[in-house]
């Protein structure tokens, strides 16, 4: 009895209090993340009382809650969020699946990369909205043309990064492999590609934030379905509301990405290895 | 090619191992420059099969620059290395470097870091993962093989640089100061290990490093180097037998013969402008 009495507090005392106090933790953060979207939701009410505007021009949180309970029941969110995402995923696994094959050929062929930096920095600057007009005279509206655009905008930021994080590989790293005997395309494989991950996973985050504002671009303009197609219809149907649900829809969709899919291609790589590059969160 | 399973994975290498450096002379542009720098001049050097040498000389007199010419990472300005009779051309798996700062992929495990050698030559993921085992065992570390190598210590980390370099099997082993970044009982123990892995082996070793005291445990010859430009100054044998170099009885021998390769390292240090002192004085 004495040896429990006195062994009890020294020892399952602090281990049944980390997880509690890990959970609160928790709650705290995501409290004070919530917090900033209280008060504008609360200034957001506030204003239409006090401006006093139509539904049409200036809808209410309430309506717009009703808007998306009405929205999720006829299953139309839900339809098309997920027409949204599909595109936005096939877009961007398509511009960074080009962009780092790409940057690996560039780097085995320097000459080659200085020749073609010029036309890659001139394409990099020309917004891929000015290329739907031409896009969907060449491919119609819809599927094609909104995952080119986001293609588009995700291979530059996966290409330049990409490149910058073969460049920050140690030397030591590929001298070792080549003293180990490593042709090109093993270097490739085994040094380039998971050294310069980094630098892709930066690339890919950006990338992707790039695509999915793309992809509301392009789905106003060249598509009749998606959130983008919701966003926009909406307005022209006097259906002000739906345009706001839509809005929210998208700010809490990248929310839940980056934190869920993003993050932990990061957690599962980079920081395994301890060669975390500390990013701006 | 020679087979990487034949026999006893971890014994002795495969013979061969001469290293012959014929007037190797090797410049360099730094950035600003008009003139090149003399990195090394006019450095010719034998090493026979099986021999341990090691590269003594502080820093600047190009020992490690030598080093990299044999390993052929570096291109001497003229001059040619050979090894076994053939030119240097490149590196490859015939010289194995284990460099200073471990140069451990940090994207692999311990065990795929030591598997890259046999996994570049050809052999299947089984097979090279079973030469790793018995090169971890080598150097008395068979657990720690799903560790990655940033949750090592300095001195594990340099085993595993060790192991990695060895299990590619090559003809001469190239160590460019592996030991100076660990601690001194660290640098101790593993010197000792050196030696005993080196008595199994029985392959060509050249050593550089600028401690007087490591090159006389260490060495069969010791070749001092003095800087501006590098060159060969004086190459002494050591006579006492290796395996008594450690033996608490014989420090003073061993202190004596680090003594007499202090007094070389310090004649050979460049001679400073007097001129200029005396006007600052």
């Amino acid at each position: 009895m004495v040896g429990i009495g006195t062994a009890a507090p020294v020892l399952p005392g602090p281990a049944r209090a980390r997880p509690a106090g890990r959970v609160g933790h928790g709650v705290a953060l995501v409290g004070k993340a919530l917090l900033p979207f209280v008060v504008l939701v609360g200034l957001w009410q506030a204003s239409a009382l006090a401006l006093g505007l139509s539904n049409y021009l200036y809808p209410r949180p309430a309506l717009v809650l009703r808007t998306f309970g009405v929205l999720v029941q006829h299953g139309v969110l839900l339809s098309y969020t997920e027409t949204s995402m599909w595109r936005w995923f096939v877009g961007v696994a398509a511009g960074a699946g080009l962009a780092v094959p790409v940057a690996l050929v560039l780097t085995f062929y320097r000459p080659v990369a200085r020749m073609m930096f010029p036309l890659i920095n001139f394409f990099t600057a020309i917004v891929e909205l000015a290329w739907i007009p031409l896009f969907v005279l060449w491919f119609g509206y819809g599927f094609k043309v909104i995952v080119l655009s986001i293609a588009y905008v995700t291979f530059f930021p996966v290409l330049a990064n990409t490149m910058t994080g073969i460049t920050q590989i140690p030397r030591t790293s590929i001298h070792a492999a080549r003293t180990l005997g490593a042709n090109r395309w093993q270097m490739a494989l085994h040094v380039l590609l998971p050294g310069s991950l980094p630098g892709t996973v930066t690339g890919v985050r950006t990338g992707a934030g790039y695509g999915f504002r793309s992809l509301i671009g392009a789905e106003m303009i060249a598509a009749q379905s998606g959130l983008g197609y919701m966003i926009f219809e909406s307005r022209a149907n006097q259906l002000t509301q739906r345009t706001i649900a839509g809005m929210i829809t998208i700010g809490v969709l990248w929310l839940v990405i980056d934190r869920l899919y993003l993050r932990s291609i990061e957690k599962a790589t980079v920081q395994r290895w301890g060669m975390q590059r500390r990013a701006p969160r | 090619m020679r087979p990487l399973l034949s026999g006893d994975a971890v014994g002795m290498s495969a013979g061969g191992g001469r290293i012959e450096i014929r007037g190797v002379h090797h410049e360099y542009m730094r950035q600003g420059d008009k003139v090149p720098q003399v990195a090394l001049a006019a450095v010719d050097l034998d090493v026979a099969p099986g021999e341990f040498v090691c590269l003594l000389g502080s820093s600047g007199c190009g020992k490690s620059t030598l080093l990299m010419i044999v390993a052929g990472l570096f291109r001497p300005t003229s001059g040619e290395v050979l090894l076994d009779g053939a030119a240097v051309t490149g590196p490859s798996r015939d010289r194995g470097v284990v460099f200073q700062e471990y140069a451990l992929l940090p994207w692999k495990t311990v065990r795929s870091n030591i598997a890259l050698g046999p996994r570049l030559a050809g052999a299947s993921r089984r097979d090279a993962n079973r030469i790793a085992e018995e090169y971890l065992e080598l150097v008395g570390m068979p657990q720690v093989g799903d560790k990655y190598p940033h949750e090592l210590s300095g001195g594990m980390r340099q085993r595993a640089a060790v192991a990695r370099t060895l299990a590619a099997k090559p003809k001469v082993l190239l160590m460019d100061e592996p030991f100076a970044a660990v601690d001194a009982q660290t640098r101790s123990v593993l010197q000792e290990e050196l030696i005993g892995i080196w008595a199994r082996t029985q392959q060509t070793v050249v050593f550089v490093t600028h401690s007087v005291e490591e090159a006389a445990l260490l060495a069969d010859r010791v070749v001092v180097m003095s800087s501006a430009p590098g060159r060969v100054k004086e190459i002494f044998a050591v006579e006492l037998p290796h395996d008594e170099r450690f033996e608490p009885e014989m420090a003073p021998e061993v202190a004596g013969v680090a003594a007499k390769l202090l007094t070389t390292v310090r004649t050979s240090r460049p001679v400073r402008n007097k001129g200029s002192e005396q006007w600052s004085a």
